[in-house]
């Protein structure tokens, strides 16, 4: 036996897992004694198979990655593929779809103003100016859906629809939260001339209006402390009626309006509208019903139709629900584009008493201050 | 695989004179010859019986009774030292296994037999240590064909068939490792 011969037929691996015959075993087992070499390949054969006992369990249990390799690599690229056509026909579906209301308000998110078209269009014309061109007010009739309908919360994502709209809390009707994700309405047309005109609006103006514009719904708690404020009850009667009272009543609230309101902290604008509407004709000069009936208005972004209804609450003079109804006012002509109108219900609202004083007042200074841009005409402070 | 220098075909003189100073009763000659042929006894000794610890201590026995039969000159004229040990080791273990029972007296005094260094027990380890970790650089498929081929000695053609590849594949691969293993470990059981 030479250790050609023992490499050859592996005849070490063979001695070492029992499997010679004695003879040549006997044989091997005289070489290895007197050739150290092969007698070190035999003792590194019986250190790997030691190793290799040691690790069985886990080399027997690992899988066979080498063989399974190559289709899954096939099947990540395909994957990858796949998902890179489905986001591609996505992104590109949306371009097409223009006049959506939906994706018009998905081109003016807050924050991307600068987003400048005039590269397609050869023209000076930006991209967040040309969708108020093509919904023609509708940019800034926005109306905020029952999912975004809450106020004060100060959080600028809504809570889910259906969920009752700050029921019980002591809140402040707030109409320049930050900016819910609306939808727009393609109902106006007497909107869309107002707002023809200012289509050459900057990206950054435009956002600016549409961010002024902006509606959260005003909360409402049916027992009766949704405005935060004392109601002045005028008799024994009246203080009775705390359950779906509303500050600034005059005393009991109709069946009709509490199933208005209802729907109104459930986010259903329309129902609620149409059973404020009911109720309005019952009384027509209750500043609860009428406040509530605009900003349902103004949720389901017909701002022409707001206005009349709040300003039947500010002709009160008495209610605690006047200077609220002045910025849903305003907030109705800034949707109409009417800045001056606007201005004006803002310095009514800050020149009430009331825990809406200061936010008339801020939101007096940004419109001034955009109008100051889009006309050039120097801005004025607010009144204190 | 190139026969080595000290093979006792190459070195039969060698061989020869070893025996002859163990006769004369030369200390420094059985140390040699311990030196020389314990790893191989010990590796047949294990082999044979399949369990370390009772592999070293036959293996002490095997090269005691080999000591003692050169200091007798039981070693006939012209007889290769090798096959000598390999014939009283195989009469040490066999005798062993039929009877089932060790035999560690000896009347050979200890102090004249150099006992196995224990520094190689340490190194024996460390080496093994070493190749657990060589192991743990392979490929899972790399890992199976050594286990399934050293291990559980299935040839080539089951090892192929069992990881679905090629039987040329699997000669390759098990052909590199083991040379990449000997190749790296190589000198590290010397003593």
């Amino acid at each position: 036996m030479d250790c050609r011969r023992i490499a050859e037929e592996e005849i070490a691996e063979c001695y070492l897992s029992g499997r010679l015959e004695e003879p040549l075993r006997e044989e091997f087992e005289i070489h290895i004694l007197g050739c150290p070499s092969c007698l070190e390949s035999v003792e590194t054969l019986q250190d790997l198979r030691e190793a290799l006992k040691s690790e069985a369990h886990q080399i027997r249990l690992a899988p066979e990655r080498q063989r399974v390799q190559w289709w899954t690599w096939v099947l990540a690229t395909a994957a990858t593929l796949i998902v890179a056509a489905v986001g591609v026909l996505q992104w590109r579906v949306p371009k097409t779809g223009e006049g959506s209301a939906n994706i018009a308000q998905q081109r003016v998110p807050p924050g991307v103003a600068t987003t400048s078209v005039g590269d397609e269009t050869g023209k000076t014309e930006n991209k967040a100016a040309r969708v108020y061109s093509q919904h023609k007010g509708q940019a800034v009739t926005q109306s905020a859906p029952p999912e975004s309908a809450h106020l004060g919360s100060g959080e600028p994502e809504s809570p889910p629809s259906g969920q009752p709209v700050a029921r019980g809390l002591p809140e402040e009707p707030s109409a320049m939260d930050t900016p819910p994700k609306g939808m727009l309405s393609e109902k106006q047309p007497e909107v869309r001339r107002d707002l023809q005109k200012r289509s050459e609006l900057t990206s950054a103006q435009a956002v600016e209006l549409y961010r002024l514009a902006e509606v959260r719904a005003a909360p409402y708690s049916f027992s009766g402390l949704a405005l935060g404020a004392p109601v002045r009850r005028a008799g024994p009667v009246e203080q009775t009626t705390t359950a779906g009272a509303v500050a600034g009543t005059t005393g009991a609230v109709s069946p009709a309006f509490q199933r208005a309101m209802v729907a109104y902290v459930e986010g259903r604008y329309d129902d609620a509208s149409r059973m404020l509407e009911t109720a309005a004709q019952a009384d027509p000069k209750a500043p609860n019903i009428n406040f509530y009936l605009g900003v349902c208005r103004l949720l389901l972004g017909r701002p022409d139709d707001a206005i009349p209804s709040l300003m039947r609450v500010t002709e009160d003079g008495k209610s605690l629900l006047v200077q609220p109804a002045h910025v849903y006012l305003a907030k109705a002509y800034l949707q109409k584009a009417d800045l001056k109108s606007a201005e004006s219900e803002l310095e009514a609202a800050g020149s009430l008493p009331g825990p809406r004083k200061n936010e008339a007042n801020s939101l007096l200074l940004r419109v001034r201050a955009f109008r100051t841009a889009i006309e050039g005409s120097p801005a004025a402070s607010p009144r204190k | 695989m190139a026969p080595d220098s000290t093979s006792p075909d190459l070195l039969p003189a060698r061989e020869e004179l070893l025996a002859a100073r163990i006769k004369r009763g030369d200390v420094l000659a059985e140390e040699e010859l311990i030196k020389t042929y314990h790893r191989a006894v010990l590796l047949i000794a294990g082999v044979r019986t399949h369990d370390r610890d009772l592999a070293s201590d036959l293996s002490q026995e095997i090269l005691i009774a080999v000591i003692k039969a050169l200091r007798a000159g039981q070693i006939r004229d012209n007889e290769k030292l090798g096959p000598f040990i390999h014939g009283t080791a195989r009469n040490i273990i066999n005798n062993y296994l039929r009877s089932h029972a060790r035999h560690p007296e000896s009347a050979l005094d200890p102090d004249e037999v150099m006992a196995p260094d224990p520094v190689e027990e340490l190194e024996l380890s460390e080496r093994r240590r070493l190749m657990r970790q060589e192991l743990a650089k392979y490929s899972a498929v790399d890992r199976r064909i050594l286990l399934l081929s050293v291990v559980d000695g299935c040839s080539l053609a089951e090892v192929a068939t069992r990881l679905h590849l090629t039987h040329d594949a699997v000669r390759a691969r098990k052909s590199r490792l083991i040379r990449k293993i000997k190749k790296k470990f190589a000198g590290m059981s010397q003593p």
